[in-house]
């Protein structure tokens, strides 16, 4: 080695906007410490987006790196670093109901996609300390490969007391379920993602229980809707892991900055700590039994229900989720099933058209609605042994959400018990084949039922090549 | 007194060192008959990924090893290279070769790379407490094991020459080689990239060296019967 590189990453948090400013310096000097080259680029920070704003102090970034292979010939390498990825194109075709809510399909039309695109490093910086991170253009806009998610990014301390205690730390993946784990496209045997992952109930991140009227307006005016799980189940936090008893017990605990369900935009802990926590038993090789529990605040701060500053905050609304999952597997089989009962603590925040603004409504008691939802998955892989690398898979997932009190005094069941939203029924379908180790083609087919009653507009069909490299 | 010796005794006494003289030479026609090939490869500095080892990449992590622990257990590159002969007259040639056995071992194929003569039936044994799914989708032999509990050996018979990629459907970090060759006179280095090949009958051979990511340009040997040849590999 003839000199240094200079890697330095600044983060800075601006409030107006709320968002994080990045700046990345690297720099290459040589021993006796002539500035070879040298680049800063200047990142903006916003809800799923990565933008560069400016290059500063710009000496053009590939003599920067021409200079890093000079300087650092022979390499010496101080952390090995290894890079894998998944790659997802997809075409699909949906019903004229298709949405992004119920079928990750914004329209109706035949939809040629590179659906994901996803880059892990994975770094080890010394014995019993590791680095993992991932970037993946952002799934709601799939389509457009400007917008990039910093999806994991987080430090492994492990074996700090044997097998029983691992740390990570940073951005992390939610210990919440079993699903979460098999989300990723080669390990998901079928095309689609749960409901509890994309369904969007009629609850608001910021004024909590959606009305019909409410609904409507939900994206633009409401900070959009909330399904149980967001957005794949990744969140800041530290999270401490590990097994006992020869591996018999599984333990993941994490304290989180938010719940399940909040996508968790502000980085400031204006809200309590959020739990999440798994506990898994693995009585034999073929089956694991799971119990998972997340509690957290869920309500982001906002001008339309500022007013709750000064009663007392927002932290008293949570979002309790509970769950039990189930993997039993063998030989050439493997179901995997999950419940989940999902409650929300929520304001009823409406307006008034009259010029009041946003105000809280009179309901009963501290003002709020328990909003229960239950949910159902099971998946069924069958690989087909007098094929290898082929395979049949089926899902039934069922979503059901409880009663409340309609508490909107223009609705016609105004004052009765009525389900706070429509039950979803979702089944699908699906063939998978791997030509070799790391591609997998799937095809696949699903269909919906609301309340039961089959939603032809809803139905799915899609076909994925998925890469793992 | 008559010291001549008895004409029987005589007899047997020639007898036995005409048998003796015999086995002697026997011997020295059996060693004779065969050479050894003897040699060095070296291989260019490789560290394989040492990838988290997560099952599914976001599976538990319990009893995981940290990528620095793993890359530490692994043995040094050079003894997964496999040198062996091809030629004519070789496959007649029986040697006794270690039993075929492919193990899963915290999460690892042990060995790593596996040689094998046509027509070997490889036991896979599952030694942990979790599943493994072996399988490969080589052309050379297809298949795929199911899950299989600890302890569970499935014999699969490999019938074709040529190189089978072995993965794992559960833990996608763990990958193998099985090398299936037409003779039986491989051989896998030492850690220090030296190695041995006895026994082999006299004449001219290809020599090869195979590795999952390195080569080097086969070379031809000449065996001499009571003779030692050299041969080294330089792997790039």
């Amino acid at each position: 080695m003839f000199g240094t590189v200079d890697l330095r990453i600044q983060c800075v948090f601006r409030a107006q906007p709320p968002h994080w400013r990045v700046l990345i310096h690297l720099s290459s000097t040589t021993l006796s410490g002539f500035n070879l080259a040298h680049e800063t680029l200047n990142y903006r920070t916003m809800p799923f987006r990565l933008q560069q704003i400016q290059s500063v102090n710009r000496m053009n970034l590939h003599r920067v790196l021409l200079a890093t292979l000079l300087l650092c010939s022979p390499l010496v390498v101080h952390a090995q670093i290894s890079w894998s990825g998944i790659y997802d194109f997809e075409i699909k075709k949906g019903g004229t109901g298709s949405s992004l809510g119920w079928n990750q399909l914004p329209n109706d039309y035949i939809q040629l996609n590179v659906q994901n695109l996803q880059l892990f490093v994975d770094a080890s910086i010394d014995d019993g300390i590791s680095l993992s991170a991932k970037i993946a253009t952002n799934r709601q806009t799939a389509s457009d490969p400007r917008y990039l998610d910093l999806e994991l990014a987080n430090v492994t301390f492990w074996h700090l007391a044997g097998n029983a205690l691992n740390i990570s730390a940073g951005k992390i993946l939610t210990p919440f379920g079993a699903f979460t784990r098999r989300q990723l496209s080669p390990d998901n045997p079928l095309i689609g993602q749960p409901l509890f992952f994309y369904y969007q109930t009629n609850v608001s991140p910021q004024t909590g229980y959606l009305d019909a009227a409410a609904a409507a307006y939900a994206q633009s005016s409401y900070g959009g809707m909330l399904s149980t799980i967001y957005n794949g189940g990744y969140y800041v936090g530290a999270d401490a892991f590990g097994s006992f008893a020869n591996d018999l017990i599984e333990y993941n605990i994490a304290l989180m900055n938010s719940p399940l369900s909040s996508p968790n935009t502000s980085i400031n802990l204006d809200k309590d700590l959020a739990f999440h926590g798994r506990v898994a038993v693995h009585p034999a090789i073929w089956g694991t039994l799971g119990f998972s529990y997340c509690t957290g605040s869920f309500l982001e701060h906002n001008s339309v229900n500022s007013f709750y500053d000064a009663l007392g905050g927002l932290g008293s609304f949570k979002q309790n989720t509970a769950g039990i999952d189930v993997t039993l597997s063998y030989l050439f089989y493997e179901i995997n099933a999950e419940y989940i009962h999902n409650d929300y603590d929520a304001p009823y925040v409406v307006y008034d058209t009259s010029g009041y603004g946003w105000y809280r409504s009179g309901l009963p008691g501290n003002g709020s609605l328990t909003l229960s939802s239950d949910e159902v998955l099971v998946d069924v892989k069958i690989d087909l042994p007098f094929y290898p690398g082929l395979y049949v898979a089926g899902r039934y997932n069922t979503l059901s959400f409880g009663k409340i009190i309609d508490p909107y005094y223009l609705s016609s069941t105004y004052g009765q018990s009525i389900s706070w939203d429509d039950d979803v029924q979702k089944y699908a379908l699906g063939v998978g084949y791997k030509p070799a180790h790391g591609v997998l083609i799937k095809v696949g087919y699903e269909w919906t039922t609301i309340d039961v009653t089959p939603r032809p507009n809803l139905d799915v069909v899609a076909a994925q090549v998925s890469v793992s490299f | 007194m008559d010291c001549t010796p008895r004409p029987r005794l005589l007899r047997l006494a020639l007898a036995w060192i005409l048998f003796l003289l015999a086995m002697g030479f026997h011997s020295v026609l059996q060693a004779q008959g065969v050479g050894t090939i003897e040699g060095k490869v070296e291989v260019p500095p490789y560290s394989r990924s040492a990838a988290v080892q997560v099952p599914s990449r976001y599976g538990s992590l319990a009893s995981a090893e940290s990528p620095a622990e793993m890359q530490k257990q692994r043995a040094p590159e050079v003894t997964n290279v496999v040198v062996y002969l091809e030629g004519q007259g070789l496959e007649s040639v029986h040697r006794t070769l270690p039993p075929a056995v492919l193990d899963q071992r915290n999460a690892t194929f042990i060995p790593h790379i596996l040689p094998i003569l046509k027509g070997t039936t490889v036991k896979i044994v599952n030694r942990d407490k979790t599943y493994h799914n072996v399988f490969s989708l080589s052309s050379t032999k297809k298949f795929d094991i199911g899950r299989r509990p600890t302890g569970e050996e499935v014999p699969v018979t490999f019938d074709k020459t040529g190189t089978v990629q072995v993965f794992c459907d559960i833990h996608s970090h763990m990958s193998a080689f099985i090398i299936v060759l037409e003779n039986s006179f491989f051989i896998q280095p030492r850690a220090d990239g030296t190695f041995s090949l006895d026994g082999v009958p006299p004449g001219k051979y290809t020599i090869r060296a195979w590795h999952e990511r390195f080569s080097a340009a086969p070379q031809t040997v000449t065996v001499t019967a009571g003779q030692t040849s050299s041969i080294d590999f330089m792997l790039q």
